[in-house]
């Protein structure tokens, strides 16, 4: 089902977007992984590759706009949203209130923008916080989308200490939004 | 760093250099296989891939601060419109203030040729001088007029005319 008829209209936006070659093989590499992440939270395989098509749509559709470095985690979340969408659309409650209101409009929230900002000041502060070894690594790997070895020669830096540095850069990050875990 | 440090070792970390796409063959292949058996590593992973994309729409707007730097001509066009247009403001007053000396001057020509003509008009009539003298007496509190004054009304540079040409007549 992964497959796609060579005349399936996304292969048509695939060359429209001039990224055909990069999410060609971004999802060949992705959709293994992908496919073991929604088989642990899907029964049935057919919902699994369901939700794999719907996924690889997306990332047609919308995965030209984000960056190359995040895509496998963007493509890792849209796939999350996939699986809970399937289950809200299994919940009797939802069909009920599919009934009633627009499915759209059911997804709205209007605060979400607002929270995203704030979210995403908050994010920027806390890497703003972080020492510059830090943030460079952070710069280098995630905006400039350059491999950990690369940054190594970069630098002039073992491989292992860009490694720890990024470890250490998101550790940090984490726990400025997750203090109450461990 | 310890040699014996793996940076890599526990499930967030694993997480993040997956979705980063930084294990090798082997640690991907360990990783996958783990991920289909193990829901709580596929809720860690989806909290990092959060993580990862909040970092990446951070970096992209920190550094999109240059862009502050590209503002700076659009500000810089702004200043100078700004004082375009109260340099414009200036000129307009400026030459309304020249415009309206002009039309007082012009009006006081005006005036002047248009008494002259009066005291032609009344040096070759038969009226007796008494009349245009209670003329003069009627008009001499407009004696003091201003020049400036004279537009305000539109006859009453009439009257200035009159009262000065029968100054100087």
């Amino acid at each position: 089902m992964s497959e796609l008829p060579p005349e399936n209209p996304t292969e048509k936006l695939l060359d429209e977007s001039g990224d055909e070659g990069n999410f060609r093989q971004l999802f060949d590499d992705v959709s293994p992984g992908l496919r073991r992440f929604l088989a642990s939270r899907l029964d049935q395989i057919c919902d699994v590759e369901d939700c794999l098509q719907a996924v690889f749509v997306a990332m047609v559709q919308h995965g030209g706009n984000v960056g190359v470095a995040s895509r496998r985690a963007w493509l890792f979340r849209v796939a999350a949203n996939e699986s809970a969408r399937f289950w809200r659309k299994k919940s009797a409650t939802d069909k009920m209130l599919a009934a009633n209101r627009r499915s759209d409009v059911a997804q709205s929230d209007p605060a979400e923008p607002i929270i995203r900002e704030e979210t995403l000041r908050s994010i920027r502060a806390a890497i703003e916080g972080l020492t510059s070894e830090y943030r460079d690594i952070i710069q280098l790997r995630i905006h400039e989308n350059l491999t950990f070895q690369q940054i190594a020669d970069k630098r002039n830096i073992p491989l292992g200490t860009a490694l720890t540095r990024m470890r250490r850069a998101l550790d940090q990050l984490r726990n400025q939004f997750e203090p109450d875990e461990e | 760093m310890s040699p014996a440090f793996n940076p890599i070792d526990d499930a967030k970390s694993r997480c993040c250099f997956y979705l980063l796409g930084e294990l090798d063959e082997a640690d991907r292949l360990r990783f996958e296989t783990e991920l289909g058996s193990s829901p709580e590593l596929a809720d860690e992973l989806v909290c990092q891939a959060d993580l990862l994309l909040a970092v990446a729409d951070a970096t992209t707007t920190a550094r999109s601060i240059p862009v502050a730097a590209r503002e700076q001509p659009v500000l810089r066009r702004a200043y100078v419109a700004v004082l375009l247009a109260v340099a414009a403001c200036l000129l307009v007053a400026v030459v309304g203030v020249n415009q309206v000396h002009q039309n007082d001057a012009e009006e006081l020509l005006i005036a002047q040729a248009w008494a002259d003509n009066i005291n032609s008009v009344i040096a070759t009539s038969t009226q007796p001088v008494a009349e245009i003298t209670v003329v003069e007496d009627d008009l001499s509190p407009l004696d003091s007029i201003a020049v400036d004054s004279v537009e305000t009304d539109s006859f009453d540079w009439m009257f200035v005319a009159v009262s000065e040409s029968s100054h100087g007549g």
